[in-house]
Formats: structure tokens, C-alpha cells, sequence
């Protein structure tokens, strides 16, 4: 049996209509932050003034609702922190949306003393095999990268001083769409040992599961849900808070949807069974 | 010819495999700055690669055009896109290509404007599809199709806080069903993954596998 309100000419209005509903209304929901995302959190927030934090920038306009608002608070807190941000991207089409991220954030009022250099850098995008490129990046980050996205030489920059490679960075988080995460994990994090946390859709989170009991990262914020869960812990409410209602409405309306396919199916079943 | 198409890059395949492989293991300096030599001869393969990539999109879309092939239209679009793109780039707010990037240029203007919204549109017709898809093809067809439909409906109220309003058990399931039956699963596959590549690339270094040189045999 056909669900007779099946038709995509019902279903797409249908849903839109929930997520216009969703981002116009706002309904304060409690959100009680995961331990992953909380354990992201807490570790930047323990790291010392100065530290470098590296954010590999690793997707594109196309994930960038579920991206972007854990991206920007990631940056925030480090900025907050008086870490020294390093940003790139293994995405060429995501090259200068990570440089709009780093850019929105810096320009911040609360922001306005830190320097593009000094406290944080964004170095663009970089061709070639990950593993390669990683591997160059912990044996020589300035020869990897001679320039920053504006094409400002590296060398001279301050924020590289004291990080000459991964080896000087304290903590690395891969903000994924695709499968970035388990060449930076393999050939970043475990090989130059250093504490890694991955920030990716909510599409790939389950995969990351077995990263993270295994302790080869010690975090992981997956898809809108985690950036709304770091923006509470900041006491900051974004795109990710904001954008919860909506999420919370489609899942509902999409397991509606499933149950009253699946009542149909067996309903459908039964009279076909009656007829013989 | 035999030499040159089967001897010698399979020679060149079992010297570069142990070699790759064994240096892997050698903490001496000069093993340091050797695989940052490899790494940097990648990188340049990788950005030959690119320039190949470009030429085979190029060929394509142009056959496609000469040939009047079905859809060729959409490849003046290709071609349209590729040269706009490259113009603003090139051009860098009249500071020319190998200037700093500049800021509110041509470029960001396509890149705001087009390609965030287009790529952004793409991906949000994600989420009709799959409510569409919801209805229509996901059955409990089976007692294995039933429990993943259950899963499915509790990972997804789980992950969102309007689970906990409806049931504060919600989360806590939804996690665990990440955290063991699903994590089970993938490390499964994971290492038979792993073993597989690990066995190919054996293979293809000791001269087994020898598909990647082309040819039938």
C-alpha cells in the first residue's frame, strides 16, 4: 500500500515548511553538551597561554551548516585561550572559506588586539598526497608552507618562532567532511605524537567512534548537534544552538514519516494477504 | 619493449616499496630529511597531476561539445565557469596573479555568491531526498531491517535535545548504540580493510599485482 501523502510534491513542502518553522521560532531546548564535545573543550581550555593549536579547515561550502558554527567557536575559545591558531586546508574549494572563518572571528571587537602572524595564521590550501604533506608538516612546517594565504612569507611571522613543525603543536583538530581525519590521526596525531580531536558532519561521526575509544583522539563535536553543544559550553549561542529547533523537528518529522511507511507497508501486506 | 613496460616498473615497484616501507623504521637524521625529499617530490607529482586532471576535464567536455553529445550544453557551462574563475584569479583586484590575495576581488565576489550558495543548495536537497526516502523505502522487511530501522530511530531522536524532552533514556541508548554495536562493526571493517591493503600492497611490491600496469595480462 502506498502512502497516499508519499508523493515528493507533499513530502519536500512538508519539509520545508518544518525547517522555515524551525529557524524562524526559536524554542529554547535544554541541551546537555556530550562528553566528546566536552572533551574538546576542556582540553583547549587547559592548554597554556601560547600553545599552537593547528585547525586543518578539511571541507567545503557543501558541509559548511554543520561545519562552520563548530569551526567558529573552535577558533573563538582558542583565540579567548591566548593560543596561537594555525589554520590549513586539504580542500582546495574550501581554501577561502576557511580564510572567511578566520576572518569573521578575528575581526571581532573583543578580538581587535590579535594579529594575523603574531597570534593566528591561515595558510591556505596545499596539493599532494595527505600522508605526504602531513609528513612534511612534521618535519618542516615553514618549508611546506613558505607562505600564508595572502602569500605572506611564513619565515618571518612570529606565531612560528617557537613552531617549527607538528612536533611543536600541542593539539590538532581536523574539521572533516570527508576522510581527512584518519590520514591526520595515522600520520599527524600518532606519529608525531600529538593529542588530535576531530570536528566532522553528523554523516561521519559513527565512523570516528572507533578513533575515539581508541584514544587516538581525545575528542570528537559530529555535525550541528556538537556545535550547538560547544557553543553552550561557551555560553555563546550560534548558528549551532539556533539551528537545533530545525534539526529537532525534521528528525522528528522523518521518523514520522518512517513509522507511517512502515503502518501502511504492513497494512498493505495484511489486504493483499486477505485477497489471496 | 617487455623491458620497459613490464621489467623495470616492476623493479622500480619492489625498489621504492621496501625502500618507502624500510625507511619507515630508520630514526637516523638522514632518513628524516630523505622522506622530507619524498614528501616534497609527492607533492610536486601531485601538482603535475593536477595540470593532467585539468587537460582531461578540458578533452572531455570538448568532445562532448564537438560530438554534440546528450547534455552537451551543460559543458559551455564547464567551460564558462572555468575560464570566469580563472580570469578573477589571474586578474587578483588588478594586482595580478602572483600578488597577495586580494581581499573583496572578483573572485570572492563568485566564490560567496555562487559557489557557497550553489554548493550549499546542493547538499540542503540532501535532507529532502532522504525524508522522501524515509517513507517510501524503509521497510521492516525482516527481523535484521527491523532492528536497524529501530536503531536508526533511536540514534537519530538520541542525537538531537528533543530526545531527552521525550525520554531521558534516548541519549543514553543512542550513544551506547554508537559506542559498542556500531563501533564493533567498523573496527571489523576496518581491519579487514587494513589486512586487504596491507596484502594488495604486498603484492603489487613483490610483482603479483601487476593490474595498475595497464594491459590485459
Amino acid at each position: 500500500m502506498r502512502v497516499p501523502w508519499s508523493d515528493p510534491r507533499v513530502i519536500f513542502p512538508l519539509v520545508a515548511g518544518a525547517i522555515a518553522l524551525g529557524l524562524l521560532v526559536h524554542v529554547k531546548q535544554p541541551i546537555e553538551p556530550q562528553e566528546s564535545v566536552v572533551a574538546v573543550h576542556d582540553y583547549i581550555q587547559q592548554l597554556p597561554k601560547g600553545s599552537a593549536v593547528l585547525l586543518a579547515v578539511d571541507f567545503d561550502p557543501q558541509a559548511m551548516a554543520e561545519l562552520r558554527p563548530m569551526t567558529e567557536a573552535i577558533i573563538e575559545q582558542c583565540l579567548d585561550q591566548d593560543l596561537h591558531v594555525v589554520g590549513m586546508t586539504f580542500w582546495p574549494l574550501g581554501a577561502q572559506l576557511g580564510y572567511d572563518m578566520f576572518k569573521t572571528v578575528a575581526d571581532e571587537p573583543r578580538f581587535r588586539d590579535k594579529e594575523a602572524g603574531r597570534d593566528y595564521v591561515y595558510l591556505g590550501y596545499k596539493p599532494g598526497d595527505l600522508s605526504q604533506v602531513i609528513t612534511n608538516m612534521g618535519e618542516n612546517l615553514l618549508t611546506t608552507f613558505p607562505q600564508d594565504y595572502r602569500n605572506r612569507p611564513t619565515g618571518t611571522m612570529p606565531i612560528f618562532r617557537d613552531v617549527k613543525s607538528l612536533r611543536n603543536v600541542k593539539y590538532i583538530i581536523d574539521l572533516a567532511a570527508g576522510s581527512t581525519p584518519d590520514a591526520w590521526i595515522i600520520f599527524g596525531g600518532d606519529k608525531y605524537n600529538v593529542p588530535m580531536a576531530v570536528g566532522c558532519t553528523a554523516i561521519s561521526g559513527p565512523d570516528l567512534y572507533v578513533r575515539l575509544k581508541n584514544h587516538q583522539i581525545n575528542g570528537l563535536v559530529a555535525g550541528l548537534r556538537g556545535a550547538a553543544d560547544y557553543e553552550t559550553l561557551l555560553q555563546k549561542a550560534g548558528l549551532g544552538v539556533g539551528g537545533m529547533f530545525a534539526q529537532s523537528l525534521i528528525h522528528v518529522m522523518i521518523v514520522l514519516f518512517v513509522i507511517a511507511g512502515n503502518v501502511a507497508f504492513f497494512v498493505g501486506k495484511r489486504r493483499q494477504r486477505r485477497r489471496g | 619493449m617487455r623491458p620497459i613496460k613490464l621489467t623495470i616498473p616492476l623493479a622500480l615497484a619492489l625498489l621504492f616499496g621496501i625502500f618507502g616501507f624500510g625507511i619507515q623504521y630508520v630514526v637516523h637524521p638522514w632518513a628524516a630529511d630523505t622522506k622530507e625529499v619524498i614528501a616534497l617530490w609527492s607533492r610536486v607529482i601531485g601538482g603535475i597531476a593536477t595540470l593532467l586532471g585539468i587537460y582531461s576535464l578540458v578533452h572531455l567536455h570538448m568532445t562532448k561539445i564537438q560530438r554534440k553529445q546528450e547534455g552537451w550544453g551543460y559543458s559551455l557551462f564547464f567551460f564558462l565557469g572555468f575560464l570566469v574563475i580563472t580570469a578573477a584569479v589571474v586578474y587578483n583586484g588588478g594586482r595580478w596573479l602572483l600578488s597577495a590575495k586580494v581581499e573583496q576581488s572578483v573572485y570572492d565576489l563568485l566564490y560567496e555568491a555562487l559557489y557557497v550558495s550553489a554548493g550549499a543548495t546542493m547538499f540542503s536537497l540532501l535532507g529532502f531526498y532522504i525524508a522522501s526516502a524515509a517513507v517510501r523505502t524503509f521497510r521492516a522487511r525482516s527481523f535484521e531491517a527491523a532492528l536497524l530501522l529501530a536503531a536508526a530511530i533511536v540514534v537519530m531522536v538520541g542525537q538531537v535535545p528533543i530526545g531527552a524532552m521525550i525520554s531521558p533514556y534516548f541519549p543514553g541508548i543512542s550513544e551506547w548504540a554508537l559506542s559498542v554495536p556500531n563501533m564493533a562493526a567498523k573496527r571489523a571493517i576496518m581491519m579487514g580493510v587494513s589486512l586487504g591493503a596491507i596484502a594488495t600492497s604486498l603484492r603489487i611490491i613483490f610483482g603479483l599485482e601487476r593490474s595498475y600496469l595497464g594491459g590485459g595480462d
